[in-house]
C-alpha cells in the first residue's frame, strides 16, 4: 500500500507561470497559502530555463513529481531535442517526463494513428530508459474508441503493447467520470505504472436541452466520490495525487486551497481505513 | 431476494409503434427475442390499454413498468392508475421535473415534491407506485430560479430535496446512461436512493472521436454491453439493492433498433445468468 501525496498541478495556474516572476511567485503561494510541497510542470512559460526550476525548487524545497513537455518536442521525432528534455528533467530532478495529450495528427487516425504514434514515440523511450527515467502518457476520454476490426480500446492497446518498465500512463479522475469508464479496474490495469493521478471534481452544469454536462469542478463541491478510488490507488502504487481544475469559477488559488485541504482530509480518511483494515 | 428480469425499453423502437399494427407487431418481436417485459411509453395514444393488456396476456410478456411524462399526470392521472393496474404492473412512470422549467423557477424543486407526494398518496391507495425518470439534471446544484453553476457550494441537489419531501412509495428509476453525464458513480446512487429502486436502466455509451474538441470525446447511444459501460461491476450492488427489473435500450440506433434491442440482450442476460 503506498501513502498518496497531494501536490498540484501547475496547469491549473497557467495565466500566472508565463514569466519567471509570475511562477515564482507561483511556487511561492503554493508552499505558504495552499501548503504543498509538490507540483507537476506544465504549460509554463517557454523560455524559462530549467536552470531557473531547479533553483525555485532548491528554493522552496519543492518537488516535481512529473511534467508535462510540449507535446511538439514530444512528438518531434528529434532525438537531439529529447537529450535536451532528459538532461533538463535531471537537472531539476524529475525521473518521469509526461506529455498532456496526443496531438491531432495521431488522433484524428483513430486506432492506427495511435499505433502510429507508439512507432514515433520509440526513440523517446529509448533514450529515457537509456537514463532511467519514464515515460507518462496522460489520457482523456478519446483513447476509449474502439479499433473497429479487433474491439479494443486505444487505452488497451497503450497498456498491452508497451514496455511497462518505460511507458507509464498518468490517468484522470474527471476524464474518467466523463466517459462513465470504470475507473478502478483501469487504475488496477496500469498497476505499478502510474505514480501520479489528476484529480478534480465534476460538477455537472445543466444545458439548454435540460441533461447535465460535466464541469471541471473543485474538490469537495462535485459529485466524484472519491474513497474507492484513493483505495485503489494505494492498492497499485499511485504516489502523488495532482490537482488541476482547467477552468475554475473563481479565483484559482482559491480553489486549489479548497480542493487541497478536501484533498488532505481525503487521503486522512483512507489512511484511516486502512489502519483499520489492519488492525 | 429474487432473480432480476430484463426488460426492453419500448422508446428504442418508437418509430415502428405510431399504429396499433406497429405496436403489436415491435410488442410480439420483443417477446419472441426472449425479453420478459416491457417498458410501455404513451402507448395509450395508440391503441386502447384494454386491448394492449389483452394482447401482452397473450403473448406472455410481462409489463415492468409504465412511462409517461409529467405533462400528464397533472390531468390525467386517474387513466394512469386504471393502465398499470391493467398491465399488472406497480409501477406507474411519472416522467420527470426536468422537463417543466421546474429548476429554473423559485422553489420548484419543492413545489414538485409536495405534488408528487400528493400523487404518490392517490397512488399508493390503489396499489401504485409512482415511478420517477432519474435523469442526470437533479444532480446539479439546486438553482432555484438561478442557473445551477451560480450557486454556492453546499446548496443541496434536487436529488436530496425530492428524496427528503417525499414518500418512500414514491420510487426512482435511475437510468446509467443520465447518471454518467451526472458524474454519479452507481453503487453511491444506490445507497442515496435504498428503498425505492425496483427498475434499473441500462443505456450504454460508446465514445467516439470529436472532430471539432478533441478531447471532449463523443458519447453515443449503443448496445449495451458494446460500449464503455461495465454493467458486470454493478450487478451485486443491484441485487443487493433488491432490484426487480433491469431493461435495456437506447435513445438512437445506427442499425435497425429491433437488431440493437436483441444485440443488447444477448449482451446482458449472460450477465444475470
Amino acid at each position: 500500500m503506498s501513502k498518496l501525496i497531494p501536490a498540484v498541478q501547475l496547469f491549473t495556474l497557467r495565466e500566472y507561470t508565463q514569466t519567471p516572476e509570475g511562477l515564482e511567485n507561483c511556487f511561492r503561494r503554493i508552499r505558504r497559502e495552499i501548503g504543498c510541497d509538490t507540483v507537476q510542470i506544465s504549460c509554463i512559460g517557454r523560455e524559462i530555463p530549467a536552470s531557473f526550476l531547479a533553483s525555485l525548487c532548491r528554493e522552496y524545497d519543492m518537488k516535481i513529481c512529473v511534467t508535462h513537455a510540449p507535446p511538439d518536442l514530444v512528438f518531434s521525432g528529434d532525438v537531439g531535442v529529447y537529450r535536451r528534455l532528459i538532461r533538463e528533467h535531471q537537472s531539476y530532478g524529475c525521473d518521469i517526463l509526461g506529455v498532456g495529450n496526443s496531438i491531432p495528427r495521431y488522433i484524428d487516425d483513430g486506432y492506427e494513428g495511435f499505433q502510429r504514434m507508439l512507432r514515433d514515440l520509440a526513440p523517446l523511450l529509448r533514450e529515457l530508459k537509456e537514463n532511467g527515467m519514464k515515460f507518462a502518457y496522460h489520457s482523456h476520454t478519446y483513447e476509449f474508441v474502439k479499433d473497429p476490426r479487433t474491439g479494443r480500446y486505444i487505452y488497451d492497446m497503450l497498456v498491452e503493447d508497451t514496455d511497462p518498465e518505460v511507458f507509464h500512463f498518468i490517468q484522470d479522475s474527471f476524464w474518467m467520470r466523463y466517459g462513465g469508464i470504470n475507473h478502478q479496474k483501469y487504475l488496477e490495469k496500469v498497476a505499478g505504472r502510474m505514480e501520479v493521478l489528476h484529480v478534480k471534481d465534476s460538477t455537472p452544469r445543466q444545458s439548454f436541452c435540460g441533461t447535465a454536462e460535466p464541469y471541471f469542478g473543485t474538490i469537495g463541491e462535485g459529485n466524484i466520490f472519491y474513497p474507492p478510488i484513493l483505495d485503489a490507488c494505494k492498492k497499485t502504487g499511485v504516489q502523488y495525487l495532482a490537482i488541476e481544475q482547467d477552468y475554475c469559477q473563481r479565483d484559482p488559488f482559491l480553489c486549489l486551497k479548497d480542493a487541497m485541504d478536501a484533498l488532505k482530509k481525503l487521503i486522512a480518511d483512507a489512511e484511516k481505513t486502512e489502519e483499520n483494515e489492519h488492525e | 431476494m429474487s432473480k432480476i428480469k430484463i426488460g426492453a425499453q419500448l422508446r428504442t423502437v418508437r418509430d415502428y409503434c405510431l399504429t396499433r399494427e406497429g405496436l403489436f407487431d415491435a410488442l410480439r418481436r420483443i417477446r419472441e427475442m426472449g425479453y420478459d417485459g416491457v417498458e410501455l411509453e404513451d402507448v395509450h395514444k395508440v391503441a386502447e390499454p384494454e386491448r394492449i393488456a389483452e394482447y401482452l396476456r397473450q403473448i406472455g410478456l410481462e409489463v415492468c413498468c409504465t412511462r409517461s411524462r409529467y405533462g400528464r399526470t397533472e390531468f390525467d392521472l386517474d387513466r394512469m392508475i386504471e393502465e398499470a393496474k391493467l398491465y399488472q404492473t406497480p409501477y406507474m412512470g411519472v416522467g420527470t421535473m426536468g422537463c417543466e422549467d421546474i429548476f429554473y423557477s423559485a422553489n420548484g424543486v419543492h413545489r414538485y415534491a409536495a405534488f408528487m407526494t400528493e400523487l404518490t398518496r392517490t397512488a399508493e391507495k390503489e396499489g401504485i407506485f409512482p415511478t420517477y425518470d432519474l435523469r442526470s439534471e437533479e444532480f446539479v446544484r439546486d438553482g432555484e430560479g438561478k442557473l445551477a453553476y451560480l450557486r454556492a457550494p453546499g446548496t443541496p441537489f434536487p436529488i436530496d430535496t425530492l428524496l427528503a419531501e417525499t414518500p418512500q412509495a414514491f420510487h426512482i428509476a435511475p437510468d446509467s446512461w443520465h447518471l454518467v453525464f451526472a458524474s454519479m458513480p452507481i453503487p453511491e446512487v444506490l445507497t442515496l436512493l435504498k428503498g425505492r429502486v425496483d427498475i434499473f436502466r441500462f443505456r450504454d455509451i460508446k465514445i467516439q472521436p470529436n472532430d471539432l474538441t478533441f478531447y471532449r470525446a463523443l458519447r453515443d447511444p449503443c448496445e449495451c454491453g458494446e460500449g464503455v459501460l461495465d454493467f458486470a461491476s454493478w450487478l451485486p450492488g443491484l441485487r443487493q439493492a433488491d432490484v426487480k427489473w433491469i431493461t435495456l435500450g437506447q435513445e438512437f440506433c445506427t442499425k435497425d433498433p429491433f437488431a440493437c434491442l436483441e444485440i443488447s440482450l444477448r449482451n446482458v442476460r449472460p450477465l444475470l445468468d
